[in-house]
């Protein structure tokens, strides 16, 4: 690993030559800020960090890097949560926050072109009084960029009614790891060949650095009828979960949130929830008014029947972006529960909601730790929220193990080990378990034919990537290699 | 005139039981080099004929339903089950996968997939890589592998399901299937118009962007196939602007309230008759729109253009080949161009160098979906100009199929 270090040092003048001595960070102190994501247990830096603000700019760097035999991975905002732009063993970060262009907006033909680094939430502002929007809306849309929503395949609370990010990407431009530069589909719809774009998006930053994207734009919903479920018994409030998807209504969003997570909400925002409720839901449909309050009655008599004490209407649209806006921030306000919190992504069918979270709760008891829940009920995408103090080593021990076995009790069910987080480095010890020896050799080979010599974002998503899913029972050691 | 399945006369057929049979066939094929050619209901075969060589693999036989928990709204099938089978299974349930294919009582899920067909509905539900949530297959390695799972959320791993898709059987030979579905619409209604002229309708499908009223399909139709069409259906005259037909579905409530705010919007741009059908008559027609590939001619393109230049390519096809008939759904911008019996000369002329640049020209392409099986057609006439590079789909190929034994010359990799 030292010959890395070296290696990767001699590229600090070239560097410099090629983007300025402004765009080239390599002094410890200024690698620190990169040195992880939003997954914190493990950490390490890079040992060059560049800013490119065009596609030529990463053509140069990552023919640089090619040339030198070192490693390197791409980072947007860095508020991915499994370690995705982890710089395991070090290495060249290619930072896309500077290319935040919004290159065309196409009204009648319902697309936008932008930069890797455009901040979600800085799309739909611009787009605002146009009548479309650009649909995925991960919560941590304020700070996330699309490049990263591609690299991840993004989801949020809406993606039960509009998809995912992959569902809304049309074409990207991407540099590939001998740097060079190609481009996959564009402004039409069914472009000729493989579906690259589709295979590159949620591809984690493994298989090419994306510079530009496509994306479909979405009409705006008429009206929206957003509502508070309000229960006295968690499993009567999954069962109503299972009632409404089972009755046909697709729902724009429907989020669950446990009595732990409401009562920090409270705290946090005064929003008025019920704190002696064990699940709220929060239910959203929209589309025309013709059919809203059809769908709110049904919804409204569903949740009745299945013993909800109150289901209450958002008045007006301020009530209704404060309900989302505390939806968005309930990781925020965890802060309030205890000092540290993991939080977990596992997928069930719907149907197996009530088993799973009789199943979280029965772990939570095992280990002695607290668990909240807050989560994309709808989808049967589960976010429960390890509450722990990570001074206390034992404590960090029993979450690594409570963590693992939700996840097994999620592929139990027949679900996944993530919904929208991505395998990153965390989930990598869940590959082998989750797929069959064939599934990862044919991944492996896809692997091979984009990044043949590994050297983008190694040691990522794939157990034969050279991190060889070790136990965490070390944080920091597998980061540094 | 409705086309049949076309099947093969030969002896050198493989058709396995299941899918252990179908990973042998593919390492003993594999083991001589001997070219494979996989097969579904066979309704895509006039154009894939004349590109397969080697032994046919119908894959019909794997037909089975593994898993439908239907309050999960997601189903996993074999991949040679039927189209009009799944959709009878699916709508007991009250559920679709809103597809629209032709010959669906032969037409196959995996068919479907392996070509990324569509129709009509797609404006409003998008395309296969909407639906298909997880996939297995077995590649040129006689290795059998999986991609996305059961559930209709899931980032774990390369995403086979995409690549997959509208792959031709080249990387893989897809056995099964795990789709996300959609609840039936309990109402559905059509509008149908005839625009005084190409102008005219340019305005309406520019109003369309920004109309409330959301169709599902927004279909342009012109040609003498549709003339024929109209006659017999008493459609109002048309001119060359031919007719615009929206589809739409949703609650009662809804339905009614957008084909009248659709009507009372084009009141401003001033089309004649506007003709509104309802339920059945509307169910017939989408069938019949669906139908268009199968049973209006000999040739049949494909173009993609965006959505704002359909009219302008329209116009130039009409106008080199006046015998062709068109169906486009205009608001995705993918026209299907028929020519009742191929020219004995002047077509590549006419596609390769007018009609291919021209979609280019928009970030689009023009290939074939169907011509006869006994024609030759070039590749370049064939498939256009793939939209992504053709190197990595060689290196792509070369890695899940490195003997070349599956669909070999398909996308020319």
């Amino acid at each position: 690993m030292l010959q890395q270090h070296a290696l990767v040092h001699s590229l600090v003048d070239p560097f410099v030559r090629l983007l300025g001595a402004q765009r080239v960070l390599s002094a410890r102190s200024d690698l620190m800020v990169y040195e992880c994501d939003g997954y914190v247990i493990e950490k390490n830096s890079p040992d060059i960090v560049v800013f490119p603000e065009t596609t030529e700019e990463v053509v140069q760097v990552v023919r640089l890097c090619h040339a030198a035999g070192v490693s390197f991975l791409p980072r947007g905002a860095g508020t991915s949560l499994a370690g995705g732009c982890l710089p395991v063993g070090g290495g060249v970060m290619i930072v896309l926050t500077r290319m935040r262009r919004i290159l065309e907006i196409n009204h009648r033909d319902r697309y936008a072109v932008v930069e890797p680094g455009v901040v979600n939430v800085h799309l739909t502002q611009a787009l605002k009084g146009s009548g479309y929007h650009y649909a995925p809306d991960p919560s941590s849309q304020g700070a996330c960029t699309i490049g990263g929503n591609v690299a991840t395949n993004s989801g949020g609370p809406h993606t039960l009614k509009y998809g995912v990010t992959v569902n809304h990407v049309l074409g990207v431009e991407a540099v590939l790891a001998d740097g060079t530069l190609i481009t996959c589909g564009g402004p039409t719809e069914d472009p000729t060949g493989f579906d690259l774009t589709g295979t590159l998006v949620g591809s984690e930053g493994t298989l090419a650095i994306v510079t530009k994207v496509w994306v479909r734009l979405t009409r705006d919903p008429q009206g929206y009828r957003t509502m508070l479920g309000v229960f006295d018994d968690l499993r009567d409030a999954t069962n109503a979960i299972s009632a409404i998807i089972a009755a046909g209504i697709v729902p724009a969003a429907l989020e669950m949130m446990d009595q732990g997570i409401v009562r920090a909400l409270e705290e946090a925002f005064r929003f008025g929830f019920p704190l002696d409720a064990q699940a709220v839901l929060l239910i959203e449909v929209d589309g025309l008014e013709a059919g809203l309050d059809h769908q709110r009655t049904q919804i409204t008599n569903i949740c009745r029947e299945h013993g909800a004490r109150e289901v209450r209407l958002a008045a007006d649209q301020v009530e209704r972006q404060k309900l989302w806006k505390c939806r968005k921030q309930a990781f925020g306000a965890i802060g309030r529960l205890s000092p540290s919190y993991c939080t977990q992504d596992g997928v069930v069918p719907r149907t197996k909601l009530p088993e799973i979270l009789d199943q979280i709760i029965a772990i939570g008891q095992k280990y002695d730790l607290s668990i909240v829940n807050v989560f994309h009920a709808g989808d049967g995408n589960l976010h429960p929220i390890l509450l722990f103090d990570e001074r206390d080593p034992a404590q960090v021990q029993r979450v690594l193990r409570a963590s693992e076995e939700i996840l097994d009790a999620c592929l139990a069910c027949g679900g996944s080990v993530t919904g929208e987080h991505g395998i990153g480095v965390e989930k990598i010890s869940f590959m082998n378990k989750m797929f069959q020896p064939g599934d990862l050799a044919a991944m492996e080979r896809l692997r091979v034919a984009f990044n043949p010599e590994n050297r983008l974002s190694p040691h990522k998503m794939l157990p034969t990537a050279g991190a060889c899913g070790v136990e965490q029972l070390h944080p920091q050691r597998r980061a540094a290699l | 005139m409705p086309a049949s399945a076309v099947t093969r006369p030969d002896t050198n057929t493989l058709t396995p039981a299941d899918v252990p049979s179908l990973v042998e066939l593919i390492r003993a094929a594999a083991a001589e080099g001997a070219a494979l050619f996989p097969v579904g209901g066979g309704t895509s075969l006039p154009v894939a004929a004349s590109v397969a060589q080697g032994r046919w693999v119908h894959l019909t036989e794997l037909a089975r339903v593994i898993d439908y928990p239907a309050a999960d709204m997601t189903i996993t099938v074999q991949a040679g089950m039927r189209m009009g089978q799944l959709r009878e299974i699916l709508a007991e349930q009250n559920q679709q996968l809103p597809l629209d294919v032709p010959q669906s009582s032969d037409a196959t899920l995996g068919g479907v997939i392996a070509t990324n067909f569509s129709g009509p509905r797609r404006y409003g539900y998008g395309t296969a890589r909407d639906y298909v949530i997880g996939i297995r297959a077995v590649d040129g390695h006689a290795n059998e592998f999986a991609g996305g799972g059961r559930v209709v959320k899931n980032v774990a791993g390369y995403d086979f399901c995409k690549l997959l898709t509208g792959s031709h059987g080249t990387l893989g030979i897809m056995t099964e299937v795990t789709l996300k579905l959609k609840p039936l619409a309990s109402h559905r209604a059509a509008l149908l118009v005839a625009p005084a002229n190409t102008e005219q309708l340019e305005a309406m499908l520019s109003r369309l962007v920004d109309t409330s009223a959301q169709p599902v399909a927004i279909e342009w139709l012109t040609g003498d196939y549709w003339r024929r069409y109209a006659a017999e259906h008493s459609w109002p005259g048309a001119t060359e602007a031919g007719w615009l037909v929206l589809y739409f579905e949703g609650l009662a409530s809804e339905v009614a309230w957008m084909t009248r705010t659709m009507q009372d919007d084009w009141a401003g741009v001033g089309p004649r008759d506007v003709v509104c059908l309802e339920m059945s008559d509307a169910n017939r027609l989408l069938s019949d729109l669906s139908e268009f590939v199968a049973v209006s001619g000999e040739v049949v393109f494909k173009a993609n253009v965006v959505p704002s230049r359909t009219v302008e390519f329209v116009r130039q096809i009409a106008s080199d080949v006046p015998e062709c008939s068109i169906q486009a759904h205009a608001g995705s911008g993918i026209i299907k161009i028929a020519i009742p019996e191929l020219p004995a000369s002047g077509l590549s002329g006419h596609v390769i160098g007018q009609w291919q640049p021209l979609a280019a020209h928009s970030g689009g392409n023009v290939e074939a979906i169907k011509h006869p099986a006994n024609s030759e057609f070039t590749a370049r006439l064939r498939w256009g100009s793939p939209a992504v590079p053709r190197e990595l789909m060689q290196r792509l190929k070369q890695q899940f199929d490195p003997k070349g034994i599956l669909n070999p010359g398909a996308y020319i990799v």
